[in-house]
Formats: C-alpha cells, structure tokens, sequence
C-alpha cells in the first residue's frame, strides 16, 4: 500500500527539491492551529458513535491543509469543532496557544451552503464581520470595498447575493470572511455545489487569495483532486471511528497550474490517497453500493450492440 | 387564448393578460350569479310579494309568502268569487337584490347620521376599526417580542409555550365576563377580547417562523464573530423580517374573527352589533351593505400590507 500503484510513477513521498525546502520553512513557522487529541461521540449513553477519536495534529502559519476521508469519517464534524459550532467530547482546540470556546472571529469559516445574508447587499455582506468587530460603519465601508476588488467584484457590491451565481457568492463568502481578519480559514467543501468549470477556477482565485492575504486555510474536500491541488499538507481521516489515517506531503510546486493535475506526481499521489480510502472502505456502508452486481434484463429494441 | 388553457391544466403557467382576465372574472361571476337570481324573475324566486291584498284578509300589501299558500289564496279567492290577491314573484327577505344593497351601501355614506341611539355605517365601522386597531397593537406589542425571543432562545420557550398552548385553547369569548368585570363596561373590554384572542397564537406563529430562520446563517453570523443582542437585531429579526410581516398579515384577519365577540360584550358597538341589529329589523340590504364593507376593508388592507411588502423586502427573490 505504501508502494505507487504502477511502476512508472515516482514515489509521491520524494519531494521536488524546492517543495522540500518549502516543507521546511513552514514547518518551521509556529503553529497558529492545534488539535489536542480531540475526540468527538455522539448519541447518548445507550448507542454512542465515536465520529472522531483522538485526532492530532497542528497547522502552521500560512499553511493550506486539506482534509480528505471517505464519508462518514467525520472531516465535516472536525471542521464544525475547529469552527467552534460544535464541541468536542473530548481533547481541545488551540488557536495561537490559547484554547477555543465557541465560535469566534478568529477562525472564518465558508460553508458548503450558500449562506450569504440575503437581506444584505454584497458590500454589506462583507462589511458585516468588520462592523461586528467594533469598526464604524465608513471604514467598514472602505475595507469591504477593498476586499471586493480583490476578488473582482467591485462592480457588484450593491447587488443581492441572490442576482449573483453561485460561484460569485462563494466569492462573496470567502471575501467576508477573510475580512473579519480571522487567524485560520476554515472551509467545509465550499465548492461541491459548483460545476466543474467554475470549481476550478474557484480553486485558482483561492489560491491567488492565500498568496496574497496572510492566512491560514483548512480546507475539507471529498473531491481528491482538489485537495492535492490546493494543499501542503493533507490530511486523510479514516472512518469510524474518525482517526488520522496519513499526512501527506504534497510533492507539487508551488504556485500550481492545472497542468499539473496530469504530472507524474500528482497521479502518485492521487493513486495513493484513492488506495487509502478504499482500503478504509471494506467496513464502510456505502462500499456497498460499488459491489452491487447490476442484473438488468435487456430491454433496449436496438438489435445492435454498438454500446 | 393558448395561454389561458395552460392556465387551466395542473401547476400550468398564467401570463400576464389571463392573469388579469382571471382577476376580472373572480369579482363579476358571483355577481352575475347574484344578479341573475335576483333580476330574472323564473330563476329560483320561491315566494311571493303581494301588491295587492284583494278580499283575503290575512294578506297585507308587502307581505311575502310561498307560491303554493300564495296559489291557495288565488283559488279559495276564486271559488268564493271575490277579488283576488295580486303578487310578484320575489326572493326571500335575506336575499336582497345587489341594486338594494348597493343603494343602502350609498346611503350609508351619503347619510351618516343615524336615527337617535341608531348607528350609522360609517359610525359603526369606524368605532370597530379603532377596536381591531388597538387590540392589534397591544397583542403585537408584546406578542412580536416575546415570539421573537421564545423562537430564539430555548430556555424561554419552555417556560413560556406550555402556559401559551393552555391559553390558546380557551376561547375568547370565555373571557367576556371577566374582561367586563375587570376593566369596564365600554371599550377597554373589548379590546382585551381581541388581545385574547390574536396574542396567544401570536407568540407560537412568531416562534416557530423564528426557529425556522436558516440556522446556516447563523452559524455564519457565529463565525464572524455576532452573538447576543447584536446577533438577534443584525441577524435574526433582519431574516425572519418577511416572514414575520405575512404572520402579522395572516394575525390581523385572525383578529378581526374575535370582533364579533368583542362588540357583543358589555355595551354593544360596532359593525358587527350593526348587523345584529339590522338583521332583527330585517333590514337585509344593510346587513350585506356592513358584511361588504368588512370585507373590502379586509381585502384592501391585506392587498395594500401587500403591495407595501414588495417595497420593504426588495431582496426577497420572490415576494409574498
């Protein structure tokens, strides 16, 4: 399992000389995150369900983390405790060394949701985390403005979130929520409900984002592909109960390019982490649903059998 | 002409001008139904107004009586060989003709003093609205409020729902003697009536179009750093705020269900008594003249409340 699935891949362990010496650096950087042996069960006494159990792990500054698992591992329950909307049964959250209580405006989130304030325009959208923050409302204004250029959509800060599509509003989102100047930007796969086109070049204006803001980005995907094309460093779960399966180093340069997506690195990685999440799948339920032995009578009228 | 089929198949589409053929229709077809069962003298028309009394004497001009007593009275008339009753076909007294309604409507208007202790329209209406107007405000003074923070906070809603819910199911009108009894013979009973009646439900509706805010939205409000009163007035009123508004809208008619109690208590008032009273009197022009006023009134505040809420809630994608 630890060996590339095919001969004529590199090992994706081997990092590129330069992606090594960038590990170094930030590993070097103090953790801005960390996750103190957090544990997570629900239900009540009668039938608990360990959904995480003892998870470790820590975040550097400016680092982008991805977290894969097949479903069910709970990536979405760890991003809701680091978030602070829910609480872990057990362990704790570090942000900056001080321990996590609830939600706060030092850890952003983006939601799967579309989750715009609709009654707000645009520009009020963002100002909304800077106003909450004690700013008066004009330099919220000038800062909100700033941050929609940023993002290109200066043009649409008086519009309703619901005249924009959806990739624009996860635009929106990912702009007021950096602007409220949080430490980490947690992310709950805030582009699975966009379509494929628009997916990545969401995943390219992120990444142009994090370059140029001082941030550090959770970001929790199902999508493989994603996580190894955004992250340093992912984080693969395994389910029940959710455990830390590998961190993975992702041996890419930076700053990436689709083209990539076909390297020889980015296909060993790839075949890795799809090994990892298989072998995690045999205990699984919805394993269950790619065994299935499909027995469907013919019932085309097409005598050919061109398919 | 192929759009209005359209309209007529299931969840089919309604443009534009059959939209407004279709509002047209609405308001003529029961008055042409009316119309025509008043007007056409071989539709329905089961009695008979007697024009003139002839030798019978139980028949008195402007009397009304079946046809078939009205037939007998012809025959027996005829037997004993005396002058016979005279007689249009005509429709019971409590289904006057919309011309006689529409003239009480206009006299209504045209003379608004009434005879001695006799309330005119106008009058009456004028005091129930003040009536509705302030049993609303009071029942939404405190029931807004209080639905708002029930729906917002869960500690609240068990404290508060269960008495709520007992209340709610005692009927208003139970409450007429006591209301009397506490606070007077005049208005301030009949006001409680209303309050009564439209707060209870007031708070549960509010609750629960509160708890029904997108909770994603306050998770995201949470992770911006809002919470407490500026999470409620920054978040929670903001988005429930179109939703409120219909409840109120909704609340508001409700209201107006308990006016008929309201104004039998104490000393009677109001449009309703209005009715009452000219309905003994068998005054059935006028009774219609009341009833249309109400529901005019009714339906031209909902449709303004209406028309408002498209100003008020320009972000809503489709307005209630």
């Amino acid at each position: 399992m630890t060996t590339p699935q095919e001969p004529n891949l590199p090992d994706y362990r081997d990092l590129p000389a330069d992606v090594a010496a960038r590990m170094k650096v930030i590993k070097e950087r103090e953790l801005v995150l960390e996750i103190d042996h957090l544990g997570k069960v629900f239900g009540g006494r009668k039938n608990p369900t360990v959904a995480l159990e003892d998870i470790e792990f820590g975040v550097h500054k400016r680092e982008f983390i991805c977290v894969v698992g097949p479903s069910g591992c709970g990536k979405s329950t760890l991003v809701r405790i680091l978030a602070g909307l829910e609480e872990g049964t057990s362990g704790r959250i570090l942000v900056d060394g001080r321990p996590v209580t609830g939600p706060g405006p030092d850890r952003g989130m983006v939601f799967q949701k579309y989750t715009l304030f609709p009654w707000l325009t645009v520009c009020q959208n963002v100002m909304f985390g800077i106003e909450m923050s004690g700013t008066e409302k004009g330099e919220a204004q000038r800062q909100a403005m700033q941050w929609l250029q940023m993002i290109g959509l200066e043009q649409f800060a008086e519009a309703w979130p619901h005249q924009l599509s959806g990739g624009m509003q996860q635009r929106v989102a990912i702009a007021r929520a950096l602007a409220a100047q949080p430490r980490v930007l947690l992310m709950d796969e805030p582009f699975s409900a966009l379509d494929a086109q628009t997916r990545l070049r969401m995943q390219n204006y992120l990444m142009e984002i994090w370059r140029k803001v001082d941030i550090t980005i959770v970001f929790i995907t199902h999508d493989l592909d994603e996580a190894i094309y955004l992250a340093d460093r992912i984080l693969v779960l395994q389910p029940r109960p959710g455990r830390v399966e590998e961190v993975i180093e992702v041996p890419l340069s930076r700053p990436r390019r689709a083209a990539q997506m076909t390297a020889g690195e980015f296909l060993a990685t790839k075949a890795h982490l799809e090994a990892l999440i298989r072998s995690s799948g045999p205990n699984a339920d919805d394993s269950a649903d790619e065994d299935v032995e499909l027995d469907i009578p013919l019932l085309t009228l097409v005598s050919d059998k061109a398919e | 002409m192929k759009s209005f089929t359209s309209a007529w198949k299931l969840y089919g589409k309604v443009d534009g001008s059959s939209r407004s053929i279709l509002a047209v229709l609405a308001i003529i077809l029961p008055l042409v139904a009316w119309s025509a069962v008043s007007y056409l003298p071989f539709l329905w028309h089961p009695q008979i107004l007697i024009t003139d009394a002839g030798d019978e004497d139980y028949l008195e001009t402007g009397m009304r009586l079946n046809r078939a007593d009205f037939g007998k009275a012809v025959q027996e008339m005829q037997a004993h060989g005396q002058k016979v009753p005279q007689g249009i076909p005509a429709n019971p007294v409590y289904l006057p003709s919309p011309g006689n309604v529409l003239s009480a409507f206009i006299n209504a208007f045209t003379n608004p003093v009434g005879g001695g202790t006799e309330k005119s329209i106008p009058q009456a209406f004028w005091h129930s609205i003040q009536i509705i107007f302030w049993g609303f405000v009071i029942s939404s003074a405190i029931g807004v409020p209080l639905g708002v923070m029930c729906g917002a906070l869960p500690a609240l809603a068990r404290l508060v729902e269960p008495s709520v819910d007992f209340f709610r199911y005692l009927p208003a009108p139970a409450f007429g003697a006591l209301a009397v009894a506490i606070l007077g013979i005049y208005d301030a009973p009949k006001i409680a009536i209303i309050v009564i009646g439209t707060l209870f439900q007031q708070i549960l509706v509010i609750s629960n179009t509160t708890r029904k805010l997108d909770f994603a939205l306050i998770e995201a409000a949470r992770t911006l750093g809002a919470k407490g009163p500026r999470l409620l007035f920054r978040v929670v009123v903001p988005g429930i705020l179109p939703d409120l508004y219909r409840d109120q809208r909704i609340l508001l008619g409700w209201a107006w269900t308990y006016l008929i109690v309201a104004e039998l208590i104490g000393t009677s008032s109001g449009i309703t008594w209005f009715i009452t009273q000219q309905a003994r009197y068998q005054h059935f022009d006028n009774v219609y003249a009341a009833m249309a006023l109400i529901g005019i009134a009714g339906l031209g505040t909902d449709m303004l409340l209406g028309i408002l809420a498209r100003f008020l809630f320009t972000w809503k994608r489709e307005n209630v």
